[in-house]
């Protein structure tokens, strides 16, 4: 009983980790220049965010969470493909992918 | 059963996606230029077969001759059937996007000339079409997000579509930084919600919402980023800063639709999101984000003021028609007839948004800038084209004989009757504003002479000439029949 209420809790607590996770991916997404830290930034945030649906699926004891975390993941990759197919043009151009360096649009 | 359950229903989406398929395959065996004629008569043939369908579908969806027994079907069908919704907003926005997708791809056929890749653009625009029409239909998150992702994916790549233009490219980057990160908000609160709630769908969670108030901090937290991850989308102040950049880096066809197509099924998503599973909490979000859109409508129009290029002055103005749409979303909750308003607008708004983009193509197919001296003298040069694109201004700052005034006419009444008083007021104030940098574009238009004797506008390509006339007469047959749907 008291191990069950024990877990109950570090469940509770094993939420932190992922929102501290997604707080990480989220200060290196507004604060890095480079594009692919960027982007890995942003990896890092939808992963924090799968962690924390795994870890309800597991409380609640529904398995739709682990069915959006396999669907994430699989979106996930699709996006990084795209996301590096521009950088990649990108950096064919301007020979850098620093993000402070594009600043052709403005009005 | 299948058919019945699952094909009949997911008809207008799989014909866009069927299309999109056979293009793939056709492009492997006929390369480049070769079958140019075939390939865009599929591209056309998929949004006209999602039209047919959705005409036979609706009518028989609002009788409620599709619900049958549930307790016969395998799980999976059960599971389509909840999270795939086929009612009269969906109908009515499928019916939009389908019209859309048609008169784009007839302005990529017209003006994307030069370009090797045009059978991988039918292509894109046709997987995003179809993602559009599951994002307006979802009915649970887990569609919800695939959806808005099956939309967004192409349509960074199609705004980066000249690959060696360095602001096509810039242009790609920064949509696609900014729609990502507006992708992971929205599945953090997923998760929240998820947790909060044990469950995925919305009719479960908006069931939840009305026998219990939540106050947890969780709730609120997914209501925040749920509110960023739509206002990102759909260009909502403070999270416009991708749209002036986005719109005016993207080839010209595709910002037209972007800003139709796109637009609308962003709204199609804030009208399910808030306007169905927020709803009974609507007392609670209704003033606060009435505000948040008066402020959306200020900074689109003051901004707008100061622009010289033209795309990004469309871009701003989306941004303030934008602020006028969500004003519809949020007065869903005080009187059901927003809904009916908010589907004329996002009618009225894409096809004006559509063929201004489409005159703007026209116009930067010999230069490529759109400074505002480009359109001098157009008004007498094309006089047909140019009446259209007086219709489209007029149009859009909402002078009376034209559809824009009735479409924001009816989006503040509802507005005022669901008890905005303060931001309907405001709202109307703002049009003012907007109605000045419209005039500016029209005195170009009609009150300044070209500078050289020969036309610095070609002539239009014959299709692209109707689908702009098209969009031009929508803005009057639109004001003669207010009431559409």
């Amino acid at each position: 009983m008291i191990l069950a209420e024990k877990l109950t809790s570090m469940a509770y607590w094993s939420h932190f980790v992922s929102i501290a996770l997604f707080a990480l991916g989220l200060l290196g997404f507004l604060t890095r220049r480079n594009a692919l830290i960027v982007l890995m930034s942003l990896e890092l945030m939808l992963n924090a965010v799968n962690l924390l649906l795994v870890q309800i699926a597991m409380r609640t004891g529904t398995s739709e969470g682990i069915v959006l975390v396999v669907f994430v993941i699989t979106v996930a990759a699709a996006e990084v493909a795209v996301g590096l197919g521009i950088i990649l043009n990108l950096y064919r151009m301007k020979k850098t992918v620093d993000l402070g360096s594009f600043r052709n649009l403005s009005g | 059963m299948i058919i019945n359950e699952f094909l009949v229903p997911v008809s207008p989406v799989l014909s866009l996606m069927l299309a999109a398929v056979v293009l793939i395959v056709l492009e492997t065996v006929f390369k480049g230029e070769r079958g140019q004629a075939g390939k865009l008569l599929v591209a056309l043939g998929g949004p006209l077969l999602s039209i047919l369908f959705v005409s036979l579908l609706v009518p028989v969806a609002n009788a409620g001759s599709l619900a049958t027994d549930n307790s016969q079907l395998p799980s999976w069908l059960m599971e389509f059937k909840n999270s795939y919704q086929l009612d009269r907003l969906s109908g009515a926005l499928f019916l939009a996007i389908g019209f859309f997708m048609l008169l784009t791809l007839v302005f990529v056929e017209s003006f994307l000339t030069g370009l090797k890749e045009k059978t991988e653009v039918f292509a894109l625009l046709l997987f995003a079409g179809s993602g559009m029409m599951l994002l307006v239909s979802a009915g649970n998150l887990l569609m919800l997000f695939m959806a808005l992702e099956l939309m967004s994916l192409p349509t960074y790549i199609l705004v980066g579509l000249r690959k060696n233009d360095l602001r096509s490219s810039e242009a790609a980057l920064k949509y696609f930084l900014y729609g990502s990160f507006a992708t992971v908000l929205l599945v953090f609160a997923i998760a929240l919600l998820y947790g909060q709630f044990g469950t995925l769908q919305l009719n479960a969670i908006s069931g939840l919402f009305k026998s219990q108030v939540p106050t947890g901090v969780a709730t609120l937290a997914a209501f925040g980023l749920l509110l960023a991850a739509i206002g990102f989308k759909v260009g909502m102040a403070p999270y416009h800063l991708w749209v002036p950049d986005a719109y005016q880096g993207a080839p010209t066809p595709v910002t037209g639709f972007m800003g139709s197509a796109i637009k609308l099924a962003g709204f199609g998503l804030a009208i399910r999101v808030f306007g169905q599973t927020l709803l009974p909490l609507v007392q609670e979000w209704a003033t606060p984000l009435s505000y948040f859109s008066v402020f959306t409508i200020f900074v689109g129009n003051l901004a707008a003021l100061r622009q010289t290029d033209l795309k990004r002055l469309f871009a701003y103005s989306s941004i303030s028609h934008a602020g006028y749409l969500f004003l519809g979303v949020i007065s869903l909750g005080g009187s059901p007839q927003a809904l009916e308003a908010l589907q004329y607008y996002l009618w009225v708004y894409g096809l004006l948004f559509l063929g201004t983009f489409g005159l703007l193509s026209l116009v930067e197919m010999h230069k490529k800038n759109l400074e505002f001296d480009r359109l001098n003298g157009l008004g007498f040069q094309r006089p047909v084209l140019g009446f259209c694109f007086l219709l489209f201004l007029l149009s859009a700052a909402g002078i009376p004989p034209t559809a824009g005034f009735f479409s924001k006419y009816f989006i503040l009444i509802q507005a005022f009757q669901s008890g905005q008083r303060l931001s309907v007021v405001l709202a109307a104030m703002s049009s003012l504003i907007g109605v000045f940098y419209y005039l500016r574009v029209i005195s170009h238009l009609y009150m300044k002479s070209a500078g050289t004797a020969e036309a610095s506008v070609p002539r239009a390509p014959k299709a692209a000439f109707l689908g702009i006339l098209l969009c031009g007469l929508a803005m009057i047959y639109f004001s003669f029949v207010p009431v559409f749907f």
